[in-house]
């Protein structure tokens, strides 16, 4: 198979596009996104100069590239663009996993992930003791149902052991809404305070 | 604030135990940017020089991160079943934290039913008060019982009292039979060089959300030494002496902790068969048989107790009657319980929900009598000089 520098094959032509449309990747992908137009420069040649490429595209797991009339060398090299960047965080390149917000999917790390989820996870939990206050509930929270990110925002001090005289079992803690209610000052200023480091750009 | 982090129970669908880490710690970077720190808070020493971290009451430390990832690296060096056994734990200790919450003095309430429940403990029950006065002047309230040994005739209800203690200050409790304890190993761990190497009983009680569990030592008269000489009570020269305990090594895990936080509890028969050192390290307070006047209180603590833990309880009035528990309070502690459970099947084939003086007669009756072998240590009889 011989080398091919003709710049207007569409193989070449979809390189170049890959490269012009590299603004578009998330900060976090740039790394493995110009690793495999590096790679698909390293096999441009003229028994690939009929493929057409056409990205970058982002589905909400990962960034991949579309080909026509690959063979399986650029196949594989857009496939591990797929596989990469499925466990990268798209905002610092780091490892990372996908990450569910309510109705939006993002790969993360769990540094970048943080602030988002314990957003979601403060929003949640105002939302429903507005709901517990206007509906009158008065069940309270036991530690297990807690959002592991709302943690850091509820102080030792506020769990309060159910005590089993057993001895055998630990105890289960638990939080009452009267509590929570006292507390929705403080996370509505942690909510704040977390939408202020979002917009502030923190993992974007 | 890292008190959730440390709880052994994880949501189902929860993120690894590193990521989850992770995230916490990037949460709590940005709250504390912007001065969001609980109240009252403690500063504890970091594994930088120099560096105080402010940390919410009711939580220390108990081992400093950096020598974990030390005997992580390790562990993973070593061969076999001690390999998977020794990451297995330190993995754990790592999905707990090194920050963990201790003790907080009781309520005033708690104390009280204490002392309704076991009358005969009244020393005690003094100490403890004293303890939660001493507890409550700390900036973040704490409680630390002192090293306890409760000496008193078989039945009088120590090991009870001690398990009520636990109980009343929400701390996990751990016993140990000293009387089935050849060796140390069970207690501080058998070294990961050999093939069977484990961490022993001490670490298993600290890997949990609390760091100042209470440690039962039953019958610490009985604990003998095995063929090979280890002595199973040699442990306790170190972890009983506060300076030596905040730096507590078990044999098989390596890894410093601190155990200076674990409140010991120890139960005997007879004082003077303990060593001396061991002896002179806890404070002994000797618990008599309660009183022919504190006796309906401790039955009606063990009816309360049995009520509430039998599934036949509901069928039978709540109350005893005022003879029935005259009837029973003749009746050794220890015997109270198997003596009223008789009582009451005894009831139920009569038909009846309520349980008679006369039961208790009948059932004490057929009671098998008990005679000590010998007569060295014979009860004295009435008439009797002994």
């Amino acid at each position: 198979m011989s080398r091919s520098l003709e710049p207007n094959t569409p193989f070449q032509e979809g390189i170049r596009k890959l490269v012009d449309r590299g603004d578009s990747v998330p900060d976090g992908w740039k790394v493995p996104y110009a690793k495999t137009i590096a790679g698909l420069h390293a096999v441009a040649c003229e028994g690939r100069a009929h493929i057409g490429l056409d990205g970058p595209l982002m589905a909400d797991c990962n960034l991949y590239v579309t080909h026509r009339g690959g063979d399986r060398v650029v196949a594989g090299l857009l496939g591990r663009l797929e596989r990469t960047t499925a466990q990268t965080c798209e905002a610092c390149g780091r490892p990372g996993r996908l990450r569910v917000f309510g109705q939006t999917l993002k790969v993360l790390c769990p540094v970048c992930a943080a602030p988002r989820l314990a957003l979601h996870a403060v929003s949640e939990l105002l939302r429903d003791l507005e709901l517990a206050d206007e509906r009158g509930l008065s069940e309270p929270l036991t530690f297990d149902e807690t959002q592991m990110q709302l943690r850091p925002m509820l102080s030792a001090e506020v769990w309060e052991p159910l005590i089993d005289h057993s001895g055998d079992e630990p105890p289960t803690y638990v939080i009452s809404l009267s509590q929570l209610q006292a507390l929705r000052p403080r996370l509505e200023a942690v909510r704040q305070t977390l939408v202020a480091t979002l917009e502030a750009g923190h993992g974007s | 604030m890292q008190f959730a982090e440390l709880h052994p129970t994880r949501r189902r669908g929860a993120p690894a135990s590193r990521d989850a880490a992770i995230q916490l710690a990037e949460i709590r970077r940005i709250l504390a940017a912007v001065n969001f720190v609980a109240e009252p808070t403690v500063a504890l020493v970091s594994d930088e020089p120099n560096t105080s971290v402010v940390l919410p009451p009711n939580m220390q430390q108990l081992f400093k991160p950096g020598d974990l990832e030390d005997r992580l690296r390790w562990a993973k060096s070593l061969a076999g079943e001690t390999k998977k056994v020794v990451l297995q734990h330190l993995q754990k200790a790592r999905e707990l934290g090194c920050m963990r919450r201790v003790a907080g003095p009781p309520n005033p309430e708690a104390v009280d039913a204490l002392e309704r429940d076991f009358p005969h403990c009244g020393a005690v029950t003094a100490l403890l008060r004293r303890r939660i006065a001493l507890g409550n002047c700390c900036p973040a309230p704490t409680m630390k019982l002192p090293p306890l040994l409760l000496s008193g005739q078989p039945g009088s209800g120590k090991s009870a009292f001690a398990k009520r203690v636990a109980a009343m200050l929400a701390v996990p409790c751990h016993e140990v039979d000293m009387a089935s304890l050849h060796t140390s190993f069970t207690m501080v761990g058998l070294d990961a060089g050999f093939s069977t190497g484990r961490p022993g009983a001490l670490w298993d009680a600290l890997q949990t959300e609390c760091m100042s569990p209470i440690v039962i030592l039953d019958e610490l008269d009985k604990a003998g030494a095995d063929d090979i000489g280890d002595d199973p009570t040699g442990f306790l020269y170190s972890v009983l002496e506060p300076l030596t305990s905040r730096r507590f090594v078990d044999a098989a895990i390596g890894l410093p902790i601190d155990a200076s936080r674990v409140s010991w509890i120890a139960t005997c028969n007879d004082h003077r068969r303990i060593h001396p050192a061991i002896l002179s390290r806890f404070l002994l307070v000797e618990i008599d048989y309660p009183s022919a006047a504190q006796m309906p209180a401790v039955v009606a603590s063990i009816h309360r107790e049995m009520m509430a833990h039998s599934e036949w309880a509901a069928w039978f009035e709540p109350k005893l009657a005022r003879e029935v528990l005259d009837a029973l309070s003749m009746i050794a502690p220890r015997e109270v319980m198997e003596t009223l459970e008789d009582a009451f099947a005894q009831a139920a084939s009569a038909g009846r929900r309520f349980v008679l003086p006369l039961d208790v007669q009948q059932v004490r009756r057929r009671a098998p009598v008990r005679h000590p072998i010998g007569f060295c240590n014979a009860p004295a009889t009435e008439g009797s000089e002994g």
